[in-house]
């Protein structure tokens, strides 16, 4: 977070424009990852020591890993987990829901097979990618150009309602799953924002039906 | 930052004033010893600089050259205007210029306070061009910066090469494409790209999630100068302290 008696910046200000990648997510203290809360709304983050305060700026992408269980096998369909349901939701409950409701894009990385791992053909390379993501990017640059931001995640409500038009069907779509899964308000301004990017990789300029499906499924589901 | 400095009669010392810490205070031995080795006078005098404004904890190397330049100049070895100059780096004891953290953040408050000349030790001359309406002079060693202001000797103003636009390829750890199978692990991992979303993979272990995300960077478009300059001014090499930005870690600024 940043500190010292004089404060410094600390990781989430030297990932800013960057990239914050947390491995073993719930593993962290409690209190690291409760104070990244509000550096992730406010993509800053105000240091206050006896000596002063200072704001840095921490506009990071947040990217976290974690096992779905402590023996790490829950849910897997070769190996049998050997935790107790308690043990599993204490694990999960190191993670809090205000947290969780920050978190833009949930998905599961599986067990792969010996079939899948010797596979000759090669996946896609990440230059591929690259171009894709870059000329996402460029369509957001164009996009903000007038404000002050960088990319969709930056939006706050007020841009959301300006740049997410959605078209008729995903807006049911969306009051649907709204209802269902009592998203919070938070959400739905997350859920607009990604399938805005989603629109954006296929130069769509408005949010249709299946970018808004593919953003809700990335919304967390309860586990257990 | 001010640096003053005075020489009064009295039994020969050396005192800084202006909360420095140790490698301030150990400012004194380097400056005597380069001024002594660039063939100057050090004055044997009662010398007292004072880093102003006085309230305010000083750090690091920076302030040698600010301080010896002082002394010459109060010694009278060295008659020059300096009123819209600052001067900034660490010396050697022979008197030689070295390389000195955060000269970008200085060099851009010099801008913005007006003043219109700076020296900086040669090493960082690259770094303070990334600011402009500057004029940038790279210094090898002291005794050639007082020539130089003494109107001997002419350094050549520097003006950078570097072109931000220029083809870079960084050489990345990890490819997306040495992570088989977990498509749609990939393809959330694109669209967060896309948007900067966070993300929360979730798998048992050794199913690829940590070179998933070693690959992350690999997808990310390059930084410009134009998100480090029209949308954050300077914030983020600002805080790294620059710390060898356009040599050792170039891939890691300008790919993420």
């Amino acid at each position: 977070m940043g500190g010292g008696q004089w404060p410094r910046p600390g990781e989430i200000s030297l990932g800013h424009h960057g990239v914050l990648f947390l491995d073993e997510f719930p593993e962290f203290g409690h209190t690291t990852l409760e104070s990244l809360r509000q550096p992730i709304e406010d993509r800053t983050i105000t240091v206050s020591r006896a000596h002063g305060s200072v704001t840095f700026p921490a506009s990071f992408m947040m990217v976290a890993a974690m096992n779905p269980c402590p023996c790490g096998y829950y849910g897997d369909p070769f190996k049998e987990c050997k935790c107790s349901s308690g043990e599993i939701s204490r694990y999960h409950k190191r993670i809090s829901g205000p947290l969780l409701d920050r978190i833009d894009i949930f998905v599961d990385v599986p067990h792969i097979d010996y079939e899948k791992l010797t596979e000759e053909k090669p996946g896609e390379s990440s230059d591929k990618v690259r171009a894709r993501v870059k000329a996402a990017h460029e369509i957001q640059l164009g996009r903000f150009q007038e404000t002050k931001l960088n990319c969709n995640a930056d939006m706050t409500p007020k841009e959301v309602k300006e740049f997410c038009m959605v078209e008729p069907a995903a807006q049911s779509l969306l009051r649907a799953a709204m209802k269902q899964l009592h998203l919070t308000g938070r959400a739905f301004h997350r859920i607009l924002k990604l399938s805005r990017t989603i629109a954006d990789l296929e130069h769509s300029d408005i949010i249709k039906t299946h970018h808004m499906a593919e953003a809700l499924q990335y919304r967390h589901k309860e586990i257990i | 930052m001010e640096v003053e400095v005075d020489l009064s009669p009295g039994l020969p010392s050396f005192t800084i004033v202006g909360l420095p810490d140790k490698a301030v205070q150990e400012a004194r031995e380097r400056v005597r010893s380069a001024i002594r080795n660039s063939y100057y006078k050090f004055p044997n005098r009662r010398i007292t600089v004072n880093l102003a404004p006085a309230d305010l904890k000083k750090e690091g190397p920076a302030y040698d050259l600010p301080i010896a330049i002082g002394i010459l100049m109060s010694s009278g070895q060295l008659n020059a205007d300096l009123t819209h100059s600052i001067f900034l780096g660490e010396l050697s004891l022979d008197g030689k210029l070295r390389h000195t953290h955060g000269v970008l953040p200085m060099v851009a408050l010099a801008r913005d306070k007006g003043l219109s000349t700076v020296f900086v030790p040669c090493d960082d001359a690259e770094e303070a061009s990334l600011i402009d309406n500057i004029h940038i002079f790279p210094a090898e060693s002291l005794a050639q910066l007082v020539t130089h202001l003494q109107g001997e000797v002419d350094i050549p103003e520097y003006h950078s090469e570097l072109n931000w636009e220029q083809e870079f390829r960084p050489s990345y750890a990890s490819d997306l494409s040495y992570v088989k199978g977990q498509e749609h692990a990939k393809r959330a991992l694109e669209i967060a790209a896309a948007g900067r979303h966070n993300i929360l993979m979730c798998g048992p272990p050794g199913s690829g999630k940590t070179m998933l995300a070693r690959s992350l960077p690999s997808i990310l478009p390059l930084l410009t100068i134009h998100s480090h300059h029209c949308r954050a001014p300077f914030s983020l090499p600002s805080l790294y302290y620059f710390p060898c930005w356009l040599g050792g870690r170039g891939a890691m600024a300008k790919a993420r």
